[in-house]
């Protein structure tokens, strides 16, 4: 305690008259550099003979600089120990912390920032005399670069006192706890690699993962050069699991692939790091190389609004836009004596309707996210409700295609347009309509550029989207201006209702198609609501094209029927929760209340199946002995909310305490104290002592 | 569905095509491939063209005068020695440096000229690569990386210097030289054992 008290003392004098030459005294527990101050400190202030010790080397690097991990990259080089010990003791190989990728031009490095400590774990002979200070030194080498590099070393010696037990020095315990977090976890999921001549994939066994939550998904292998360290690694989430995908490198793999895998997960109250050490055996598919040719972020803005624009020219040839476009340019066909001018007004209409369309759909999106939601394009299709009206509209579309009905004049002139007519106002709406079918495919066709474009500022998404509209409205637009290319289009004929009625299909297709996604996101109960819905829209329509009052408000009536079965579609009652938590309970707000009106205490954890942070914490520090004894002894109830799909009682605990999304831990005491939120972050410890703050229930036998 | 598939898959190709040359940093030339063609200017002002060397093994040693790995091959004249050894059995090295002007180890020709005389270096030519072109051709990461080359022109090796990726010279007399080995391999008709290894050093101060 006074020797590290006289090294601070001492590392801050040093600082204080700057540089400092080396090795001009006898080597102590500090090393001070113009650019990094290294320290040795044992975590024990007393060591029995035969137990290990934890030695940490703490790197405090000058700002901008960087010392490197045990697989530095593309250069740089490893921190090394050399220990010198008394006979029969040994130390360990260094624990890693989690390194950081490091950006130089054109090539990255893996290292650390500002500090860095790095646990070893030194073992006393059993033999050494109980009360004899056991001698230890190092001889550490690092490089530190920032511009240019330096490779540095030093010479440190220090003793630790020995006694009967083995002693943690409490003064360097909050330090020691922090290089030990920064340690990679054990991988709580087994992992699988495959390779080829150009690629490494490693797929890690984690389904129902959610994108919009991760950031900064990157695996650092341990060898050097398994993978080019300068490419970019491809993301893949799905119901597989993750998936990364990088350019190989020149080192061929080993049968065990050794690494760490680090993400940052929006957790709701801000970005949390996790790091896990990973060992994957090979077995793993290589993903088709198409994906991997388009991994390529980050995009520049010309190239995502070519993207959105190529996206939208070819929206046109998917089944539930193309016939919308045929149609309107089956209406150039007819009008064929249509002044120019007239034409180019209805091309623009459309035009402009699309891009209105689209405009709504950003704001909305664009107002949603600034709100703190983490949406993207695609969000759209995750509320089965949408999904349900999506399905609607191709429905009715193709119900009208097929010449079930026809909608008459006094309506908005959709169904004019439709039917070919050429109002500019007909227009406007066609393109609205275009937009709207367009929006369900939009999601798996587009996702490279717009989920790019959703992580720029609000003025990018926007120029993405509206690209993607002058795309989709391009072809048609092109029609109506250019007559060359619209006197390539056949002449009309009769063949023209047959043609029309078979575009039908199509739009069926596509509905059938958001009623298979539908059943992804629900059960049963929801499909079959949403299908007599279709038929109670079948049957709306086919009322409408009758004449007389009794028919139409029949046909109304249909329609109201139809979206009331929409609002019915909810998500699926899935088993509350996947995790292992015996002696948990789930999470209601009723059972909660009358839990609190006893008086009794309660431990809630509020989860998700796709939280990252929340999975760790349960297989850390929720899972073990010591958490079920203390909850039993406490007479806690343990009660787990599952927020995997939107529960209306946990939101409404979420928002209690101020928060935007899980994990929450709330200990809720059987006395007056306020309930205390355990951090996001949890270890053992951190629960157990929490629990052990209330003192044993009555009548337990401990 | 499958449909869509099809058409998200042509697309994707379409995309992919179009942006071809999106991708971040070339590929790192493959060993048995042929060696990436480069011409460009020597220190002493001559124009130099990898395909003028045909018939001859070349070696190509990526070199920083100021990074400390560079020096501890040439404090310990180690590298001198290499570039001796491989003058006298008419092997041309070519030292090149790809620092952008104003990063550490960038020179000027006569500079260079200057800085090699007084390591007593003995490279054939030392080729001025300041934006970097030839440096990101073979992808060079670090100084030194050295690279061989066939009198066919084929690439025989890419990596370090020696196996000791340390800045020690104490660690030189120990390490296996992978270059002076390949050399006499290549010199005896046999493959080159370690074609493929880790360079270590300096980051190559390109300019960005």
């Amino acid at each position: 305690m006074i020797g590290r008290l006289a090294a601070a003392i001492l590392l801050a004098c040093l600082g204080a008259t700057g540089a400092w030459a080396q090795g001009a005294s006898a080597p102590g527990t500090v090393v001070r550099t113009e650019n990094v101050a290294v320290e040795l400190i044992p975590a024990a202030a007393e060591v029995a003979p035969g137990d290990t010790v934890e030695v940490l080397l703490q790197q405090t690097i000058r700002p901008k600089w960087h010392t490197y991990w045990q697989n530095p990259g593309d250069s740089g080089q490893e921190t090394a120990i050399q220990w010198t010990l008394p006979p029969g003791a040994s130390a360990g190989p260094i624990q890693w912390a989690a390194p950081e990728r490091i950006e130089y031009g054109p090539l990255v490095n893996y290292g650390y920032s500002d500090k860095v400590g790095l646990l070893s774990e030194l073992t006393v002979p059993a033999d050494w005399p109980v009360g004899k200070p056991f001698p230890v030194e190092a001889f550490v080498t690092w490089l530190v670069c920032e511009e240019i590099c330096i490779p540095e070393e030093g010479s440190f010696a220090l003793q630790i006192p020995t006694g009967p037990a083995t002693v943690a020095d409490s003064s360097v315990a909050a330090l020691l706890a922090q290089a030990r977090r920064a340690l990679p976890q054990p991988s709580p999921w087994t992992a699988r690699y495959a390779v080829d001549d150009a690629r490494l994939s490693i797929v890690f066994d984690v389904p129902g993962l959610r994108a919009d939550k991760l950031t900064g998904v990157y695996f650092f292998p341990t060898a050097w050069g398994v993978v080019d360290h300068a490419a970019p690694q491809r993301l893949a989430i799905d119901e597989a699991g993750l998936r990364l995908t990088v350019r190989r490198g020149e080192t061929p793999v080993d049968a065990s692939l050794g690494g760490v895998l680090t993400m940052v997960e929006d957790t709701g109250t801000g970005p949390t790091r996790l790091a896990f050490a990973v060992a994957a055996a090979p077995g793993a598919t290589m993903p088709a190389a198409i994906q991997s040719s388009l991994a390529l972020p980050p995009l520049s803005l010309p190239t995502v609004l070519l993207f959105a624009f190529l996206g939208g020219v070819l929206l046109n040839l998917m089944p539930c836009v193309f016939p919308v476009l045929a149609i309107k340019a089956l209406g150039v066909v007819r009008g064929a004596g249509t002044p120019a001018r007239e034409r180019l007004i209805g091309g623009l209409a459309y035009l402009a309707g699309v891009l209105g369309a689209f405009a709504l759909l950003g704001a909305v999106l664009l107002t949603l996210q600034a709100g703190g939601a983490a949406v993207g394009w695609g969000f759209q299709l995750q509320q089965p409700i949408v999904v349900t009206l999506f399905a609607y509209v191709l429905f009715a579309v193709g119900l009208n295609l097929a010449g079930v009905f026809e909608i008459g004049g006094g309506w908005t002139g959709m169904g004019q347009s439709l039917a070919g007519r050429h109002g500019p106002v007909g227009s406007f709406f066609t393109g609205v309509l275009a937009a709207v079918v367009a929006a369900p495919c939009t999601a798996p066709f587009m996702a490279t550029a717009l989920g790019f474009a959703f992580t720029q500022p609000p003025v990018i998404a926007m120029s993405a989207l509206l690209a993607l509209g002058g795309g989709l409205a391009a072809p048609y637009l092109l029609l109506t201006w250019a007559p060359p290319v619209a006197r390539l289009l056949p002449k009309p004929g009769p063949w023209l209702a047959t043609f029309k009625q078979a575009l039908a299909f199509p739009m069926f297709a596509s509905a059938a198609w958001l009623i298979w996604v539908l059943a992804q996101q629900t059960g049963p109960d929801s499909v079959l609501a949403a299908l007599l819905g279709g038929i109670a829209l079948a049957a709306a329509a086919w009322l409408f094209a009758r004449s007389g009052r009794i028919a139409r408000s029949l046909a109304l009536v249909s329609l109201l029927a139809a979206l009331w079965l929409a609002i019915s579609v909810r998500p699926a009652d899935r088993p509350a929760l996947a995790i292992a938590s015996e002696g948990a309970e789930s999470f209601t707000e009723a059972r909660f209340d009358a839990l609190r009106q006893r008086g009794e205490p309660v431990l809630i954890n509020l989860t998700a199946a796709w939280c990252v942070t929340c999975k760790v914490n349960e297989r850390v520090a929720l899972s073990g002995q010591a958490f079920y004894d203390a909850l039993r002894q406490r007479g806690i109830t343990y009660l787990v909310g599952d927020w995997t799909r939107e529960d209306p009682d946990v939101t409404a605990m979420l928002r209690r305490f101020d928060r935007a999304g899980v994990p929450l831990y709330v200990l809720f005491y059987p006395d007056d104290r306020p309930p205390m939120v355990l951090p996001q972050l949890l270890t053992e410890t951190i629960v157990v002592d929490a629990l052990n703050s209330i003192s044993p229930a009555k009548g337990d036998p401990t | 569905m499958m449909h869509h598939r099809s058409i998200i898959a042509a697309a994707a190709a379409i995309f992919s095509l179009a942006m071809g040359t999106g991708q971040a940093g070339a590929a790192a030339p493959e060993v048995g491939e042929p060696a990436p063609s480069f011409a460009g200017t020597t220190a002493d002002g001559q124009t130099v063209d990898l395909a003028q060397y045909r018939g001859k093994t070349v070696v190509l040693e990526w070199t920083n005068h100021d990074c400390p790995y560079v020096r501890k091959h040439y404090g310990a004249k180690n590298m001198q020695a290499l570039q001796k050894q491989a003058a006298d059995d008419g092997i041309v090295w070519l030292s090149v440096i790809s620092s952008a002007p104003g990063r550490q180890g960038y020179l000027e020709g006569p500079d260079a000229l200057k800085v090699a005389a007084d390591h007593g270096a003995a490279p054939a030519g030392i080729v001025l690569d300041p934006d970097g072109k030839i440096g990101k051709a073979y992808a060079a990461r670090t100084t030194p990386h050295m690279y061989i080359v066939t009198p066919d022109g084929t690439l025989a090796y890419k990596g370090g210097i020696d196996d000791k990726a340390t800045a020690n010279p104490a660690d030189i007399p120990g390490a296996t030289n992978y270059v002076k080995v390949a050399l006499a391999e290549l010199a005896g008709g046999k493959p080159v054992s370690n074609p493929s290894t880790r360079a270590y050093g300096c980051s190559v101060k390109y300019a960005w």
